[in-house]
């Protein structure tokens, strides 16, 4: 007559830990303190919560929902409709490759490969050791200089394997000279 | 306004309000439709409604185009036609054609519209989208990849539930419907969801794979768990009821339910019913035997008791979940069979507590209000009570006027779901309660708020204004832990209003001293003018299924069928001469007066009727004493339950599923439930097994051909019933008072019985005005300090529903509720194990922190065996009715 299944499993299906790294939701409480109305104001909210802990942690958008008087998923539908918005922890350097039409016919396609063999990782993810996150994005707005990757807040254009390559080496060197500070 | 459109060439007047898909459906004309459902914002989603409108290029969604005058309308052109097929195909590029093993194949809208219009053939090459499925909840399942992105679940449970625990997330293709951060549902468990599905995205795990949909025969009948009284459907094959679903449209609930309708239905082939009467043997063992010799046992012992030790010896407790025929039936058994008024239902509450206040200060005997009413109330104070869980349909009505602009003011000792959807809710002690609406009439009498035609009507104040005096509002807000600023508010508010009513709970009545509270929430209704109309009356509302209908059958040791005293020469006699047999002259004994009379050996022998004292009454071991003691003890049940196992005999009885009879809700609407299955094994329906026994005494006037002859005899006796009959009720049932006049009327469009109760006010000689002196119910006492409230959970109802695996699925075991501030003060750590204290004995239970119940009280779900409260309980001669609230004192264990 039952179902065979409890919560304690349906938990554990669905990933969910019990014990997580405390986070400080004092900057959240701030960020909503800041504003005189709260109405219409949740992606503003939630921008400024991405600023501060470099993605929106569970806890804080359960902070958001419960202030805003929302429902928490109302806030989680924002939060994935919108690429813009991280759930999970992101890498130092955020790394975007184009692969819109212009980039795709002029090589696009062997700058990707390169990125993905040297991270190890794919599309939408994020290294083991926090040093970078990789994604594929439709266009940068910069197609004369195609094939061409951001990297955080710059632009590298007319990319080859080698010079993605030189760049990414660059770029590895850095981290570690900033991480050694 | 109205206008005239034409649709497929026939033309119609409608509403300028409706759609055209609506309109269309007026006609007959069946617009085929996926995300479209009564009662739900429509969105234009699923593109399925497709219509050709002249002068408009474009086709157009039925469902979101309002009528125009001279609209012309074309459903069945070869271009809807396409415009179907296409939209058809494109919802099958990704739904898996496995209706093979879909649950809801069979009804399933888009297997039946394929069938119609299209073929399963596509001409789209490539994947399907299959997204892994996690399990969401123990009861829910959501399958993604059948899903067809309607919406129906996310809108049904933000616009109906109120609770939006399902959203859409991400977006275009990738969209997926889901809980937060896709993890387990957090939610109420209504199975709104289940039922808006078009599809087998979204289906209920309780009956998963188990039967299919078009093997079962379904059969409307009432909920058996609230006062609600919600109009459900149980669906079965071979005699098993293998679910329940939504009456669409049906009953008050207009085909809503809640976790315990929707899921609760396992009780009723649960594998332990008793299916055969037992009798205890010369080893003391319990055997199965024949109907014959166990009424006959029975009819020996109670009449051989009745004969020697006089009628007072021998006493009857009926449940609150029977019909009305199965009560009614029971006392005239206990009183005419049996010759005695030792009568009642456990907890008597009904009966002894609110009622005499009722009738003293309005003369009635019941709700004055339709829960209807709810729905359009402007502004609503509910006192000491969740009626999300006492209530849960009730509660979506609730719901429904805060989306519609109403005030809610909730008096609560926690937080409830309405909480965070309500204007404001006042977390105000419990024995505090009067102090707030003392508050609110004094705010009312000094602003001048109040209804100057009342001021005609019932004269002076001057009592009100004296018994308001003694106290600031800075003083009555610090006592009840609110705002001077709450506390004008909500009386500005409830006075200003139209419409305005009080829902009063059982949290406020059942602590010592709570009809003073009721006392004056009648005084700031009169003072308000706020009765006898639609949108203003009373509420009190307890938890028992049939808690009305048990006193107006008479299971009350003072009161005769129909509210007659049993003291009254007359009364006794009218009834005495529609039974052609003899009543009791003196007063019986309460419940708890009879187990008291058993402890000290003068109640003899006892009958149980679908009561299990150990679970629910106050005494814990003296209690078990008192009924072990008992010379014969007849308990008729379900289940073996703890006091079925002590019994002399054991009958077994059907559930509600298994019977035909009537039941009369918190609104005094008494309605039919029908017979799905038959009854298990040899159980019989109470009424029957009442009917038998009496014959089995020799009292031919007990003999009854079917449940529908009870009834007729009840509208003989039952004066405001008198127009009553199973016939009568089979559509919604209908509102006593209802006499036989009114019967002759009843062919009227929409003629439902009464629907407000004092149309003229209150009579002269009623008692305006309370003003109760005092300003708090009951305080804690300095050695046990933590006030414990006893309640409900929104998935338990009563032991019954122990019996529930489904229901114990979302909650099994019952923990002490404690606020975390409570709970550092006690260094009492969550999840750790305490030690409960009464003056009356003590347990041990795990404590579990929540911010929802307020600092320095505690809850604590009753009728859990890991938690028997039973022990806790503080029994007193009145004190049998007020079980909600017990002083503690809470050590760690």
């Amino acid at each position: 007559m039952s179902a065979d299944v409890t919560l304690e499993d349906v938990k554990q299906d669905a990933g969910i830990e019990e014990e997580e790294e405390q986070i400080d939701l004092a900057p959240v409480h701030r960020i909503i303190d800041s504003l005189k109305e709260t109405k219409g104001m949740l992606i503003p909210v939630l921008q400024d919560v991405q600023t501060v802990y470099g993605y929106v942690p569970e806890e804080a958008a359960n902070v958001v929902a419960d202030r805003m008087r929302l429902y928490r998923s109302q806030v989680y539908g924002v939060l994935t409709f919108y690429t813009q918005f991280h759930l999970t922890p992101r890498g130092r350097h955020i790394i975007r490759a184009c692969s819109g039409t212009a980039c795709h016919v002029r090589g696009g396609k062997t700058v990707i490969s390169k990125l993905e063999h040297m991270l190890g990782i794919g599309h939408g993810e994020t290294t083991e050791d926090m040093f970078a996150s990789f994604e594929k994005v439709a266009c940068l707005g910069a197609c004369g200089l195609a094939p061409v990757i951001m990297i955080d807040n710059d632009a590298h254009g007319t990319l080859d394997s080698v010079k993605t390559e030189r760049i990414m080496d660059n770029l590895r060197e850095m981290d570690t000279m900033k991480r050694a500070e | 306004m109205m206008v005239r459109l034409t649709i497929d060439g026939r033309q119609i007047m409608v509403d300028g309000h409706v759609n055209v898909l609506d309109a269309a459906s007026k006609l007959g004309i069946h617009i085929p439709t996926f995300c479209h459902q009564a009662r739900l914002s429509d969105l234009g989603a699923c593109r399925m409604c497709l219509v050709e409108v002249e002068g408009m290029g474009k086709l157009q969604t039925a469902c979101t185009l309002a009528v125009n005058d001279g609209m012309v309308v074309r459903t069945d052109t070869p271009r809807v036609e396409k415009a179907r097929r296409m939209m058809l195909e494109f919802l099958l590029i990704n739904h898996p054609l496995e209706c093979t093993v879909c649950d809801a194949s069979g009804e399933c809208t888009l297997q039946d519209l394929a069938f119609k219009h299209g073929s399963a053939e596509t001409r789209f090459k490539g994947k399907k989208r299959i997204l892994r499925d996690h399990i969401i909840s123990p009861l829910i399942d959501r399958n993604l990849n059948r899903c067809i992105q309607c919406k129906r679940c996310v809108r049904v449970c933000e616009e109906i539930q109120g609770v939006t625990a399902l959203g859409m997330s991400y977006r275009g293709a990738a969209t997926v419907v889901g809980p937060f951060m896709d993890k387990s549902l957090d939610c109420e468990y209504c199975s709104h969801c289940i039922w808006s599905c078009p599809v087998g995205a979204i289906t209920s795990r309780a009956m998963k794979h188990k039967v299919r949909t078009w093997e079962m025969e379904k059969s409307e009948a009432i909920c058996p768990y609230c006062s609600c009284g919600c109009t459900l459907s149980y669906n079965y094959r071979d005699n098993v009821v293998y679910r329940v679903t939504h009456a669409e449209g049906r009953g008050l609930n207009m085909g809503s339910l809640c976790s315990k309708g929707f899921f609760g239905y396992d009780v009723i082939n649960h594998p332990d019913r008793i299916t055969a009467p037992m009798v205890r043997d010369a080893d003391g063992v319990l055997r199965r035997t024949t109907w014959q010799s166990a009424l006959e046992e029975v009819a020996r012992n109670m009449k051989r008791i009745s004969r020697e030790s006089g009628g007072k010896a021998v006493g009857g407790i009926a449940s609150d979940r029977l019909t009305n025929e199965d009560l009614y039936l029971f006392q005239k058994l206990m009183r005419m069979v049996f010759s005695s008024n030792n009568v009642d239902t456990p907890s008597g509450l009904w009966s002894r507590t609110v009622v005499p206040v009722l009738e003293k200060r309005m003369g009635v005997r019941a709700a004055t209000n339709s829960l209807d009413d709810l729905n359009y109330t402007d502004a609503l104070l509910i006192v000491g009570c969740d009626i999300t869980v006492a209530n849960p349909i009730s509660g979506l009505k609730v719901k429904q006027a805060i989306r519609r602009g109403g005030l809610v003011t909730e008096v609560n000792p926690g937080k409830t779901a309405l909480s965070r959807l309500a204007r404001r809710s006042l977390a105000v002690p419990v024995g505090k309660e009067l102090a707030l609406v003392k508050g609110l009439i004094k705010v009312i009498l000094e602003e001048g708020l109040y209804d100057s035609e009342t001021l005609g009507k019932y004269g002076k104040f001057s009592e009100l204004e004296f018994s308001v005096r003694d106290k600031s509002l800075k003083e009555i807000a610090r006592e009840t832990d609110c705002s001077v600023d709450e506390i004008t508010q909500t009386a500005r508010e409830f006075a200003g209003a139209k419409k305005a009513s009080i829902i009063f709970g059982e949290t406020a009545v059942l602590q010592a001293g709570g009809e003073k509270v009721l006392e004056a929430v009648i005084d700031l209704l009169v003072l308000t003018g706020k009765l006898g109309q639609e949108g203003c009356g009373l509420y009190p509302i307890l938890s028992g299924t049939n808690f009305q209908g048990a006193l107006d059958m008479g299971v009350s040791p003072n009161w005769l069928p129909g509210h007659a005293a049993v003291s009254s020469d007359s009364e006794r006699k009218r009834v005495e001469k529609a039974w052609n047999g003899k009543v009791p002259k003196d007063g019986g004994k309460s419940a708890y007066e009879m187990i008291q009379a058993a402890a000290a050996g003068k109640l003899k022998a006892l009958y149980l009727a679908g009561v299990n004292p150990l679970a629910t009454f106050p005494g814990g071991e003296d209690l078990e004493k008192a009924l072990k003691k008992m010379e014969f003890l007849v308990v008729q049940e379900l289940f073996l339950t703890d006091t079925a196992k002590l019994a002399d005999v054991v009958l077994p009885a059907t559930s509600l599923a298994e019977k035909n009879g009537t039941l009369t809700n918190v609104e005094r609407r008494v309605q039919k439930t029908s017979k799905a299955i038959d009854g298990l094994g040899h159980s019989l329906p109470d009424w029957k097994i009442f009917s038998d026994l009496g014959v089995a005494c020799g009292e031919e006037g007990m003999n009854y051909l079917n449940s529908s002859e009870v009834m007729d005899e009840i509208a003989s006796v039952v004066p405001f019933y008198s127009g009553i009959n199973h016939q009568i009720l089979a559509d919604n049932g209908l509102q006593w008072p209802f006499s036989r006049d009114d019967a002759r009327e009843v062919y009227h469009e929409g003629y439902l019985g009464t629907r407000h109760l004092l149309p003229e006010g209150l009579s002269k000689d009623k008692q305006f005005f309370a003003a109760v002196p005092v300003w708090e119910t009951h305080s804690a006492d300095s050695k046990y300090p933590m006030t414990l409230v006893l309640g409900d959970l929104l998935f338990h109802s009563g032991s019954f529903t122990r019996y529930s695996e489904s229901l114990n699925q979302l909650a099994a075991q019952a923990t002490l509720l404690m606020n975390p501030q409570t709970g550092m003060g006690l260094d009492v750590q969550d999840g750790s194990s305490v030690r409960a204290v009464s003056t009356q004995g003590e347990f041990t239970v795990t404590v579990s922190y929540s911010e929802d119940i307020a600092p320095g009280m505690l809850f604590l779900p009753r009728h859990f065996k890991n938690a028997p409260v039973s022990a806790l309980m503080i029994p007193g001669p009145d004190d049998q009715a007020r079980t909600a609230i017990v002083h503690v004192r809470v050590v760690k264990a």
